[in-house]
């Protein structure tokens, strides 16, 4: 065979294949003009954000453990801290000790930095986003090193100079909070009070912030007040 | 030579009218939508998310799967942009915007009848530097059914000596 052959050939082909190349799909939906537009901001990394007050114990409290998981998943687990303070409070580097997945307290989970929390405000913690769990609410930080052990553990909040900023529950079982059937976060009272006292803590009891399949045995108030 | 190029010329007649028509009969849009997204001010960090539902009215089970074709770029935005796509609450995909761009992905099956949900979460990430800042992306967001067709049967047999 000549190569003009090989050549006609090869254009028969190509001729043929051209329909292929663009009938990707029999059916359809386009959305048309689908935009971004980048906003006037100054990157992080140009200039961080820098806090000048050092917090204090009781300034961000521990507020909310949901330790037993949803319906979803024994791993839709989350952890919501509260500022008790008329100012935001910068959280960047902070740890929370126990909140990782062993029983030790090196199982710690640190704040990414630059996260901060809003005066009065929540911040929520949560092993899946949104789509992936029974909360409803974006959380502020998502990692999958939460695994909290369903026998309890104590969880501390430490500053990013190391002071202990709040406790929340001790060694042994959860003060409060249920898994299967019904599951149940474990709720601080308000006022927030001493988190190493199980007077001081509640089982949830409605369903704020959380799927609306997930309410018949879920409860839990997810970047919420407790008790709403 | 002259019968070689006489050759081509009569078989480009023959076949590339078919060619097309083909085309238009596969890839055919069942419906222009609205933007599922319109952004006027992202900034680092920010993440959008946005749903559509997609059924198989068809009979016989088919692959959905979904590209980007880019309308319009200013400055690197789209360099940045990462988006993970989601069906019925499971992460599907996670890539780049610019991946997308490239080439089409199958985000799953659905038989005959089946309905199901379908999310785009879009992020800028955190460490988005200044030089992101006043750029912008427009795009169309092709979702679309690849099964069996009969259609193709039919063109194949339409070429069979």
């Amino acid at each position: 065979m000549n190569s003009i052959a090989v050549i006609f050939i090869g254009y028969i082909v190509l001729l043929m294949a051209i329909p292929y190349a663009h009938a990707f799909f029999q059916h359809t939906s386009k959305v048309v003009d689908n935009s971004f537009v980048s906003g006037t901001f100054v990157s992080p990394s140009v200039s961080p954000t820098v806090s000048v007050y050092a917090p204090h114990a009781g300034d961000i409290v521990i507020n909310e453990i949901n330790w037993g998981g949803s319906r979803l998943s024994t791993s839709d687990e989350w952890l919501e801290l509260r500022n008790m303070r008329d100012i935001e409070i910068d959280i960047g580097g902070w740890t929370l000790e126990n909140l990782g997945g062993s029983a030790s307290a090196s199982a710690t989970i640190t704040v990414p930095q630059g996260k901060v929390i809003p005066a009065k405000g929540y911040f929520l913690i949560a092993n899946a986003a949104t789509i992936s769990s029974k909360i409803n609410v974006t959380p502020d930080v998502i990692t999958t090193a939460i695994s909290l052990l369903d026998t309890g553990e104590e969880i501390r909040l430490r500053s990013i100079s190391g002071v202990v900023i709040d406790i929340a529950n001790r060694t042994g079982a959860w003060f409060r909070g249920s898994k299967t059937p019904v599951y149940k976060s474990m709720e601080r009272k308000d006022p927030p009070a001493n988190g190493a006292d199980v007077v001081n803590w509640q089982d949830a009891s409605t369903h704020t912030g959380m799927d609306a399949s997930g309410s018949i045995d879920e409860y839990g108030t997810p970047s919420n007040p407790n008790g709403i | 030579m002259k019968t070689i190029i006489g050759m081509i010329l009569i078989v480009s007649m023959l076949i590339y009218p078919t060619a097309l028509s083909a085309h238009s009969r596969h890839d055919y849009e069942t419906d222009k939508v609205a933007p599922l997204f319109t952004l006027s001010n992202m900034l680092p960090g920010a993440h959008v998310q946005k749903s559509m539902k997609v059924v198989n009215k068809l009979s016989n089970p088919q692959k959905i799967s979904v590209y980007a074709t880019l309308k319009n770029s200013k400055g690197r935005l789209k360099n940045v942009l990462h988006l993970a796509i989601f069906m019925d609450k499971n992460n599907i995909k996670s890539i780049s915007f610019i991946e997308l761009l490239a080439k089409p992905i199958d985000i799953g099956s659905l038989k005959p009848g089946e309905a199901r949900t379908v999310v785009f979460d879009v992020e800028m990430p955190a460490s988005a530097g200044n030089k992101y800042q006043q750029s912008s992306v427009v795009f169309d967001l092709h979702v679309g059914m690849s099964g069996p067709s009969k259609h193709r049967h039919h063109f194949w047999q339409r070429w069979r000596w």
